[in-house]
């Protein structure tokens, strides 16, 4: 008998983390986010590209682009920017728009030394 | 008897973990994906913002620029954008940032782009969008459906309404118009007060001033950062003891020599001063 009202107990203090924990989270969630750019959704992640890809046409600094695009995608930046134009071409972005990402494209793709395949 | 105790056991039980799952919740830092711009944590926070200003330079839109500050969901924008331009001028950051975040604040506050959008200084800019080359062996789709509210966002159309003026570009000289002395009792501090305005007396922000020791060191910092006082307006703190030299623009004449006055309270009692320097684009 005392074993099964421990397990009772245990099992409603289990019950009532999780459904404070929903609570919580719901109503009081931490103010520390470890939430980074990669986390983004997509269309977020494509306008962040435009982005680099505009600075890219005034500054002609490619390593400053690749830095930044490293935030998207830290393994291969270049996969952040086709990423940036598939989402580009879903969402309808304006043909200047996807010309400014498809140079930057081209660019990482000279500087990586990636030539024409992805 | 001990029937009639079990359901008092159980919520207890319920309590303690309920209390245990909501400290869990508020101390561990959340971590979400496929997530929104406001959840992002302070440091990415800062670069997103700062990358709004360099773009703006680009597009010179103000509601494109606006839509993707409101992204983030600061309490104020603007003060965001200013406490920004000034950890990072303090902390020796990028010129060009800064400058870029004073003249968004500049934009966003007065309401209209008054800064002509940078050049293109791409060699071989392709002149038509015809062929977009994107990756078909592994077509990636986002995950979400976007919202109506990113759509929004990013469908906005460049939209720039550059003016003559004011323009702080590059290369603009200011010569100094008025110098004068300020001598206020309850002045928080002996600064350097810096106006700058066009051709047409219309404040300018996003103005470079570059302020030098003599003994050595150097500074820059820009108009804008206090659009309450006045879109072309900057301050400096001055040091007891300290003699500066101030330039404003590229090439602007060099005022010498600039140091805290002393100034005569009512009393008799003397106070340190500030300074307050007007310039004027210079024809």
């Amino acid at each position: 008998m005392r074993k099964s009202r421990l397990i009772g107990f245990l099992i409603a203090i289990l019950l009532g983390a999780a459904g404070g924990m929903f609570l919580g989270w719901q109503y009081l969630p931490s103010q520390v986010s470890t939430t980074r750019l990669q986390d983004l959704r997509a269309d977020y992640q494509a306008d962040f590209v435009l982005m680099v890809a505009e600075v890219y046409t005034t500054d002609g600094n490619i390593d400053h682009a690749v830095k930044l695009l490293e935030k998207l995608n830290p393994e291969n930046p270049l996969r952040a920017v086709q990423q940036g134009l598939l989402t580009g071409q879903q969402m309808g972005f304006e043909p200047w728009e996807m010309r400014f990402m498809a140079d930057l494209e081209t660019a990482i793709r000279g500087h990586l030394g990636q030539g024409d395949a992805p | 008897m001990s029937e009639k105790r079990g359901h008092l056991y159980l919520f207890t039980g319920l309590l303690i973990g309920l209390l245990m799952g909501v400290l869990i919740a508020m101390m561990l830092p959340v971590h979400h994906v496929d997530t929104h711009p406001s959840l992002l944590d302070s440091a990415d926070k800062d670069l997103y913002r700062s990358l709004i200003a360099r773009a703006y330079l680009v597009e010179v839109d103000n509601g494109r620029a606006r839509a993707r500050l409101d992204l983030l969901e600061d309490v104020s924008a603007e003060d965001a954008l200013v406490a920004q331009a000034q950890q990072l001028l303090a902390a020796g950051g990028s010129e060009l940032e800064s400058r870029a975040l004073a003249l968004l604040v500049a934009g966003l506050r007065q309401g209209v782009a008054q800064i002509t959008p940078l050049p293109s200084k791409l060699v071989n800019p392709t002149s038509e969008p015809a062929e977009i080359k994107t990756p078909t062996d592994s077509p990636i789709e986002p995950t979400i459906p976007p919202t109506q509210e990113a759509v929004s966002t990013l469908a906005a159309t460049i939209t720039p309404h550059p003016t003559n003026t004011p323009q702080p570009t590059e290369g603009a000289s200011y010569k100094l118009v008025d110098k004068s002395e300020v001598c206020e009792v309850d002045q928080p501090g002996s600064l350097i007060q810096v106006y700058v305005y066009n051709r047409a007396d219309r404040p300018v922000a996003g103005v470079r001033i570059e302020i030098s020791i003599t003994d050595g060191g150097m500074e820059t910092f820009y108009t804008g950062l206090y659009p309450e006082v006045s879109p072309g307006y900057a301050d400096y703190q001055m040091t007891e003891g300290m003699s500066y030299n101030l330039r404003v623009g590229f090439g602007g004449q060099l005022i010498q020599n600039l140091s805290i006055p002393r100034c005569t309270a009512g009393d008799g009692s003397i106070f340190a001063g500030s300074i307050k320097l007007v310039f004027k684009k210079a024809d």
